[in-house]
């Protein structure tokens, strides 16, 4: 019986063979990017859940009061571990303070490795979800050792075992292996993390951090918490609220800041990671529900295709309903025969799909910075599919095999039967769905590449052209050597040194005081330290004063300010006056104002340039040099790396182009532009397939109409016109449609960035035109080949 | 077996009722072999779609073995039709798609009866009109007269105590025509199958034992 529909329904879907093949290229493409979506939400979802008992982790995180406006910070003071852990002591299971994850310099044997790693206390080893290889798992209890994943043990000591091998890490930690974990999975917060090294050790090396440890002020550090069974996350996050408040009592300056703590739960990190006010305002899980409502609505597109498809050929299949009747099959046993049919054709283009998505899958990870895979043997993944496939069959042939069903065996069988009337509008109202949604895509596409050329555009303030940049130690005292053998290579025409790269800011501070400054105003700067040449180098714009020079001996308590540093103090004549730098723990001194400089874009290419202070002081992490033009760039690096190895000759020489560090900048607007392209395109495909299967079947029901019309005098461009005005008109209604959504998503998507385009009604007019020259282009095919066609044959046909 | 009574069948057309039946009394015995004579557009393929169950009329009582049919559910009907009922049509409409195998076993398999039940009947419908080289064939790859064979298989296949034939031997040459009619006239003589036949032919009519004749929707003789 059941083998007997499914024979049935393979030889109609021959039969058919266009019908088909539209049917399963559109279906195939909507299953693809439903089938992606799906593995990347699915990816998206179980961030953070690998630890047996991510439910009881989270992270200590901070509101502070800053001029008004809540900030939430992930770091906090280095103390509030120990206040934790001995005021709430039922409520926790470990409290455990740890160093963001920073790069150090790893020595072993002959072998220096730049790695990424975290400083963090012995049980640490429990809140990370870590897999141990070989070793301890409690691998931290001795100050002087390093737990390494796997790759990195792979890298420093190849196939020998590296346990109880001793490492130096940076100048003066030296430490010895006591296991290996298996590398952090791609989706887990920590999977940069390549080492673990016990906090112990840094107090131990570091006499900065003996002084860190005891500070409130310094809010630099993360702390994580395990709470033990039975506690609620929630309870205890308003419980720790005050606490350092209290400690921090009325009287000190720290306290006007008003901390508040709370617990951010560690399956809520990636997902849940903005914050403003105070509140948490989502994060990624915008997107999680963005490409969720897109794979829906691409796999709603396709299966509209086959709705629309199914019912254009009725009457096609109005006959073979009709015999079936007459020959004894109920409306059951035909609804039956059709979800066969629908069920077979689903079932065809999801395999399709899966080999679609098979071989789109390396691009897709590129674009997505996954590495997602399709878990082919994974019992539930079949179990699923096989679901899908059933669902989406049945849904989208419930309509057609309604429909198709409801036929009158006698009308049909004397041919009375027609396309009526209340048929054709649902169809219609279809196709306006479908390219509603796709202008909607295109017009969304358009603005967010609008909106990164227009970052792209930006004035920089600066010449990337050239610009290499690498990091370096400092060279006690040796700098200025440095510097000249790099210049004596001739291959680069200046050389400068910097605290901080020229795509970011490194460090920030507070305690400036300067003439005309509100006592209540808390300020805040980035702070940048530079060597003279710095200016020169980067081909900074000086707006007023002069640049640091090193003939001036008074230049080590000089400061250049850029302009938004100008605008935030509100000074008036800048030049020439003093500032005050006055902080708790490490300095007080006075500044004077020589030069102003044009605004440096270091950070977000989308946000206003932040207020920054110039010092000229020999402390240095990063070496800029630029290019003599024309030179040869490999040439060039060999010559670079020579003497850099002479200076630091265990480091290893890594260096990038200013210019690819400021393109990476963009890096997430533009995947995020190209993937809506693709899916834009893979919409208008859909929709364009859908309109031209509609038309195909049009045009077979107007053939006689054609016909007759032909031979009363009709000539081809009117036919060809009356033929694509019903088309035209539906994605007309559809433009309309979509103009006003398409406003407003993009305005709200604009909403994220401070410096954006205005978005102009030519947009909307020329993506709606070319949207409809697509559409004519598509139908263009069928409706002249129609209005071609001999009406001698049409006729003879009827 | 058959007993209609006061059967009227109209069409709204512009507003009036334009009749196609009127007043069509009729009992009709098993086993009778009856041919339905009249001019085109009478209402012939009309009375016979309404004793075929295909087709309900506007007014009047149909009863089938004793049972009233008319208003029954579509189920019910659809029962009553496979258990009883074989259709023949002038253009043969069989399934484009399907051997003349599959078109003779489709009716079975919406009986619901088993693969190996279905091979045995088909097998010996196929044997029995002589089509064994075809059944693999599809209906475009036979001539009129081989389809109509095929047709008619098809309407016997679940053993109907009525067949209705609607011009059976319209699109045929009068050589098809008379075999079509030699195997009616044996299915009626042998297998005391009820026959209701509609044929424009005379010579076609005298197979039958009574001849109906209608006229603007009435029976006249
Ligand atoms: N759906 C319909 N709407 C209006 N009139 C119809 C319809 N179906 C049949 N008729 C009319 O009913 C009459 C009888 O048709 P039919 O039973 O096919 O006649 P016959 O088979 O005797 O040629 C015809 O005049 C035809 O026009
Ligand atoms: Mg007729």
């Amino acid at each position: 019986m059941f083998q007997n529909y499914i024979k049935i329904a393979w030889r109609s879907l021959i039969k058919n063979r266009l019908h088909t093949v539209i049917n399963i290229a559109g279906l195939s493409t909507g299953l693809t990017v439903t089938l992606l979506i799906s593995l990347w939400v699915r990816d998206e979802l179980t961030f953070d859940r690998q630890h047996p008992n991510y439910q009881n982790i989270a992270q200590v995180m901070i509101n502070t009061q800053q001029n008004g406006i809540l900030e939430t910070s992930k770091t906090v003071a280095a103390p509030l571990a120990e206040a934790l852990r001995s005021n709430y002591r039922d409520a926790f299971k470990s409290v455990v303070l740890a160093r963001q994850a920073g790069d150090h310099l790893l020595h072993y044997e002959d072998k220096t490795l730049r790695a990424t790693g975290k400083f963090v206390e012995k049980e640490g080893t429990n809140i990370l979800p870590l897999q141990i290889l070989n070793g301890k798992r409690d691998g931290l209890i001795k100050p002087n050792s390093i737990m390494l994943s796997q790759e990195m043990s792979q890298a420093i000591f190849g196939e020998t075992d590296p346990i109880g091998k001793t490492l130096k890490v940076d100048d003066n930690m030296l430490v010895s292996v006591t296991g290996v974990y298996k590398d952090l999975p791609n989706n887990s917060t920590f999977k940069e993390v390549k080492y673990l090294i016990p906090w112990s050790l840094l107090a131990a090396v570091d006499k900065n951090y003996s002084k860190l440890e005891k500070s409130w002020e310094f809010n630099w550090f993360e702390i994580f918490i395990e709470l033990n069974p039975q506690i609620s996350m929630s309870s205890v996050s308003k419980e720790i609220k005050d606490l350092q408040k209290n400690i921090l009592k009325d009287n000190t300056p720290l306290s006007t800041y008003s901390p508040s703590l709370f617990l951010h739960p560690m399956e809520k990190w990636h997902l849940y990671g903005d914050w403003k006010d105070g509140k948490n305002t989502g994060g990624l899980i915008t997107f999680v529900w963005l490409f969720s409502i897109i794979g829906f609505f691409v796999l709603l597109l396709a299966a509209v295709n086959f709705i629309n498809l199914s019912t254009a050929k009725a009457q096609k299949r109005a006959k073979e309903v009709g015999i079936r009747k007459a020959i004894g099959s109920n409306r059951k046993q035909l609804m039956l025969q059709f979800f066969c049919e629908s069920v077979l054709t689903t079932f065809l283009s999801y395999l399709l799909a899966l080999a679609l998505a098979y071989f789109s899958l390396p691009f897709f990870n590129d674009l997505s910075v996954k590495s997602l895979y399709i878990p082919y043997t994974d019992l539930n993944f079949l179990l699923i599919s096989i679901g899908f496939v059933l669902l989406i069959g049945l849904l989208s042939g419930a309509y057609p095999a309604l429909l198709l069903s409801s036929f009158n065996a006698i009308n049909t069988l004397r041919g009375l039967f027609s396309t009526s009337k209340k048929m054709v509008t649902p169809r219609q109202v279809l196709v306006v769905i479908q390219f509603t949604i796709a202008t909607i895509l295109s017009i969304g596409t358009i603005i967010i590449f609008q909106q990164i050329q227009h970052a792209k555009n930006r004035q920089l303030g600066y010449n990337q052209k050239d610009l290499i940049s690498f990091r370096m130690s400092n060279f006690n005292g040796r700098n200025e050597a440095f510097r000249n053998n790099l210049l004596q290579t001739g291959v680069l025409s200046d050389v400068a040194q910097t605290t901080s790269p020229a795509t970011d800011n490194w460090s920030n501070a507070s305690g400036f005081f300067w003439e005309g400054k509100n006592s209540t105003f808390k300020d805040n700067f980035s702070l940048v330290a530079v060597s003279p040449d710095y200016g020169k180098t980067l081909e900074w714009k000086m707006m007023a004063g002069r640049d640091f020079s090193k003939d001036f001996v008074s230049d080590s308590s000089s400061v250049i300010l850029n302009e938004s540093a100008i605008r935030y103090m509100g000074i008036k004549e800048p030049i020439g006056k003093t500032i005050r730098w006055k902080d708790e723990t490490f300095s007080d001194a006075s500044y004077t104002i020589i030069g102003v400089v044009k605004d440096l874009v270091s950070q977000s290419p989308y946000e206003p340039v932040y207020q920054t202070i110039y010092f000229m002081q020999p402390a240095a992490n990063f070496l800029l040099a630029r290019l003599k033009p024309g030179i040869n760039t490999q040439d060039a690096l060999t010559k670079i790396k020579t003497v850099f190895n002479k200076y630091a000759p265990d480091e290893a020489f890594e260096f990038s182009f200013v210019k690819d560090d400021f393109t990476q900048k963009f890096s997430f607007e533009e995947r995020v532009g190209k993937l809506a392209l693709i899916l834009t395109l893979l919409t208008l495909l859909i929709s364009c397939m859908g309109i031209f299967g509609l038309v195909t079947f049009m045009a077979e029901q107007r053939k006689k109409e054609i016909g007759i019309r032909k031979v009363l005098g009709a000539n081809i461009q009117s036919l060809t016109q009356l033929l694509s005005f019903e088309f035209v008109k539906l994605v007309i209604i559809s433009t309309l449609i979509a103009i006003p959504f398409a406003w407003w998503l993009t305005n709200k998507w604009l909403e994220n960035f401070s410096l954006k385009i205005t978005i102009s009604w030519w947009t909307f007019a020329y993506t709606s035109l070319a949207i409809l020259l697509v559409a004519l282009f598509t139908i263009s095919f069928q409706t002249v080949k129609t209005a071609l066609a001999n009406p001698a044959d049409s006729l003879r046909n009827e | 077996m058959i007993q209609l009574s006061n059967i009227f069948k109209w069409y709204n057309v512009g507003g009036n009722r334009s009749f196609v039946l009127k007043d069509i009394n009729l009992t009709i015995n098993e086993g009778e072999f009856v041919s339905i004579m009249g001019p085109s557009g009478s209402g012939k393929s009309t009375l016979l779609h309404i004793l075929g169950l295909l087709d309900e009329p506007n007014e009047g009582s149909y009863l089938f073995q004793e049972q009233e049919v008319l208003h029954l559910k579509e189920k019910q009907r659809s029962t009553l039709y496979k258990e009883h009922i074989g259709f023949v049509f002038q253009a043969y409409h069989l399934i484009d798609e399907l051997t003349v195998y599959e078109n003779i076993e489709t009716p079975l398999i919406y009986k619901n009866l088993k693969g190996s039940e279905r091979k045995a009947i088909v097998a010996d419908l196929i044997d029995r009109f002589g089509i064994v080289g075809k059944k693999d064939l599809f209906p475009a790859q036979l001539s009129g007269g081989q389809q109509q064979l095929v047709g008619i298989a098809r309407a016997l296949a679940t053993t109907p105590k009525l067949l209705l034939a609607d011009e059976p031997t319209g699109n045929l040459n009068s050589k098809q025509g008379e075999e079509i009619m030699e195997l009616f006239k044996q299915l009626n003589q042998e297998d005391g199958v009820t026959i209701i036949q509609v044929t424009h032919s005379e010579k076609n009519a005298e197979y039958g034992s009574r001849i109906i004749e209608l006229l603007d929707g009435q029976v006249v003789k």
